[in-house]
């Protein structure tokens, strides 16, 4: 049974490319999600997540706020978040690192290489 | 149809000359383009002869008969040049309204004064007898307001303060010397009515001139009238300055006929007809017909107001203090006016100074900041196009035919061009802007130059370009991403402009605080005048490069920036044939400065 990974990131076509990648180059389950909300209802399901690949910027509830929601309604407290954002300065990836990710994603990403760079950060 | 066949014979005579064969070709179209140049040449060669034989006779008088007499006569002909060649230059203007009323104006405006020469003369040398005032004043009065008209014809109308505020000092300057020298005598002597009105509108006329010779070198006119404006206005100023002391000499009883002064009219009625013959042709439809010469007149004329302020507080204060003409008041009021007018003046250029930078910054910003964004918006889209093609190229979705694969290795590698182009635009543009963050830490040289190194691996091994590296183990101050980058552009540029079998080197050294990179290659080299051009922006030192070698111009200029903002210098050293050298220089890391002075850490 390969992992289960929770993608939320609101633009339709990163979101397809990131699944696909995940997918057929690594080897995860990718329940995608288009929003903050979404993601809370998925986390709030049967099925228990391995990881969540989270998008700092969305309209409505954002990566940290949905971070902040998960952790506060102790769904999945354990679940390893990694944000993926376009603001690569060490000062932002300081900032979403306190907030308890344990990696940050630069975008633009590598379709190609993303699945080898979340399994460093993964540690698996 | 006299728009449509215009004054055809005028079109191919020379200034006096023989006519030309008219109507029989396209006159327009015969025409050589330096006519104009020609023309103007021999009408100042011919009036230059002219003066010259006047001055001659001034001061030798070799021409037999009274000074009055002859000096009656030698004036009318150059009176009848004028006024020929305002004519003439009338029916060049086909193009241009304002040119030729202005034209037309001129040259009625100088048959005025001809007439009046006329008149002078047969007073003085027919009856022998020369009243004032005579018949010939209405005349020469005529030429005033002709000529006002004619200068007032000629340019824009503007609302703009400042060319009012020069007219207006202009004018008071001009007028002060104009009152104390003739106008305030002249109310002073109280002849009988007649003889004093006579009297007082000359000045008045001249002052008047004077305005309008303002008004038109400050407002914007036709782009066509550049060389007769100059012209007009050293005639206009000519005659003014005669006038003045005419009018002077006639007070006090000094002014004859045939005076010196009267070579002051001869050379600005030489004036006038070299401007109208430096009128050049203005066909229909020319651009420069109607074109407001805005830059030119404003440049040329901002001197004008101090000059007058200059002259009439030199005259006025050159002379008695306070005398019965011009009471000690008037003279304050006079010069406080004028430096009331030139502050004013000085306040509104600055004024306008100002807004034009402000105009220039708010310009620049939206340039800066639409680039900015229409980057970001172009990336967006690319991002998820390079995406896509990359997990086709990859055959992450299942094996293409070749062609296909050959298809999508071709979009994969213009989307990475235009990745690459936007990428370098933002850069530039955030640096332009002052926000290009940088975050220097200690790292290896070895370290930066062993990821910029495995960068250009592939494409070096493509052109068949050997790499080489000789790094002194430093620690420099670097923001590494952003120097990996500088260095990526570098050695790139040198791969790209390597020939087949060429060696690239990248070596580090100290020298002193500073670590020193430079990127060796063996190409063509680039010739020592574009050493300094290259870094900047859009340059390259071939235009063609840009096609061939797939550049975007953009790569040294941002090199030189994110040095630059690590407080390095670049610069290029080169020998045509042999090969160019890229160097610049990082701080070497604080803590490693220590091993330097104490020997061993």
């Amino acid at each position: 049974m390969s992992p289960r990974l929770l993608l939320v990131e609101d633009a339709d076509d990163i979101r397809a490319i990131a699944c696909l990648s995940l997918e057929r180059i690594g080897d995860w389950t990718v329940v995608p999600a288009a929003s903050g909300q979404a993601a809370l209802e998925a986390l709030a399901g049967d099925v228990p997540f391995d990881a969540v690949v989270l998008d700092v910027m969305m309209p409505g509830l954002d990566g940290p706020d949905t971070l902040a929601r998960m952790r506060e309604g102790a769904l999945a407290p354990q679940v390893p978040v990694v944000f993926l954002t376009a603001k690569v300065g060490a000062d932002e990836r300081e900032r979403l690192l306190s907030l308890g990710a344990i990696g940050v994603i630069a975008k633009p990403f590598d379709p190609l290489t993303l699945p080898e760079e979340l399994r460093r950060i993964l540690g698996r | 149809m006299a728009a449509i066949l215009p004054a055809q014979s005028d079109l191919v005579r020379a200034p006096g000359g023989a006519p030309g064969p008219a109507g029989l070709k396209r006159p327009e179209f015969a025409r050589p383009p330096d006519a104009d140049a020609a023309r103007t040449r021999n009408a100042a060669v011919a009036l230059g002869a002219f003066v010259l034989l006047y001055l001659s006779w001034q001061l030798t008088g070799w021409i037999p008969g009274s000074k009055e007499n002859v000096g009656d006569l030698l004036i009318l002909p150059i009176d009848a040049v004028a006024v020929y060649a305002a004519w003439s230059a009338s029916r060049r203007c086909i193009g241009s309204s304002r040119l030729r009323s202005f034209w037309r104006l001129m040259a009625f405006a100088l048959a005025a004064e001809t007439i009046g020469d006329l008149v002078q003369a047969v007073y003085d040398i027919g009856l022998h007898h020369s009243p004032y005032p005579s018949l010939a004043d209405p005349f020469y009065l005529a030429f005033y307001p002709l000529l006002l008209l004619a200068l007032l014809t000629v340019t824009t109308r503007t609302k703009l303060l400042k060319p009012t505020l020069d007219g207006a000092t202009i004018v008071v300057g001009g007028g002060a010397v104009v009152w104390y020298l003739v106008l305030g005598p002249t109310v002073e002597q109280n002849h009988n009515p007649l003889t004093m009105g006579v009297s007082m509108a000359f000045p008045l006329g001249d002052l008047f001139l004077l305005a309008g010779l303002a008004a038109m070198l400050l407002r914007p006119g036709p782009i066509a009238f550049r060389a007769p404006l100059k012209l007009i206005t050293v005639a206009v100023l000519l005659g003014i300055g005669a006038d003045v002391l005419y009018g002077y000499g006639q007070l006090h009883g000094t002014y004859r006929a045939g005076d010196w002064i009267d070579t002051l009219y001869v050379l600005e009625f030489a004036a006038f007809a070299l401007a109208g013959f430096s009128q050049r042709l203005v066909r229909h439809g020319d651009p420069d017909a109607e074109g407001d010469d805005t830059a030119q007149s404003r440049s040329r004329a901002s001197w004008l107001p101090y000059l007058s302020l200059a002259i009439g507080l030199g005259v006025l204060l050159g002379v008695e203090w306070g005398t019965r003409f011009f009471p000690t008041v008037s003279l304050v009021l006079i010069v406080i006016v004028l430096a009331v007018l030139v502050a004013a003046r000085q306040y509104v250029a600055q004024r306008e100074l100002v807004q034009a930078q402000a105009a220039l910054r708010e310009s620049e910003r939206m340039k800066d900041e639409f680039l900015s964004t229409v980057g970001h918006e172009l990336r967006t889209p690319l991002t998820s196009i390079r995406g896509s093609l990359g997990l086709l190229e990859a055959g992450v979705l299942g094996e293409l035919p070749e062609d296909a694969t050959n298809m999508v290795s071709v979009a994969v590698l213009n989307a990475d061009r235009l990745v690459r182009l936007i990428g370098d635009i933002l850069d530039i543009e955030r640096m332009a802007a002052g926000g290009l963050l940088l975050e220097p830490v200690a790292v290896d040289a070895t370290e930066l130059v062993g990821q910029s190194l495995q960068v250009l691996r592939a494409s070096a091994d493509a052109a068949g370009v050997r790499l080489r590296e000789d790094v002194a183990p430093i620690r420099v101050m670097a923001d590494a991403d952003r120097i990996v980058q500088v260095l990526v552009n570098l050695l790139g540029n040198a791969v790209k402009f390597s020939p087949p079998g060429g060696v690239v080197t990248v070596t580090v050294e100290r020298k002193n605080r500073c670590a020193i990179f430079s990127v060796w290659d063996t190409g063509r080299g680039i010739p020592a005048d574009r050493l300094e051009k290259i870094f900047e922006r859009f340059r390259q030192v071939d235009a063609s490069d840009a096609r061939e070698k797939g550049g975007t111009g953009l790569g040294l200029p941002i090199a030189r920036g994110i040095v630059e903002r690590h407080g390095g210098r670049v610069w290029a050293e080169s020998r045509v044939g042999v090969g160019s050298t890229f160097r610049f220089t990082l701080p070497v890391a604080v803590a490693d400065l220590e091993p330097v002075r104490g020997g061993v850490a």
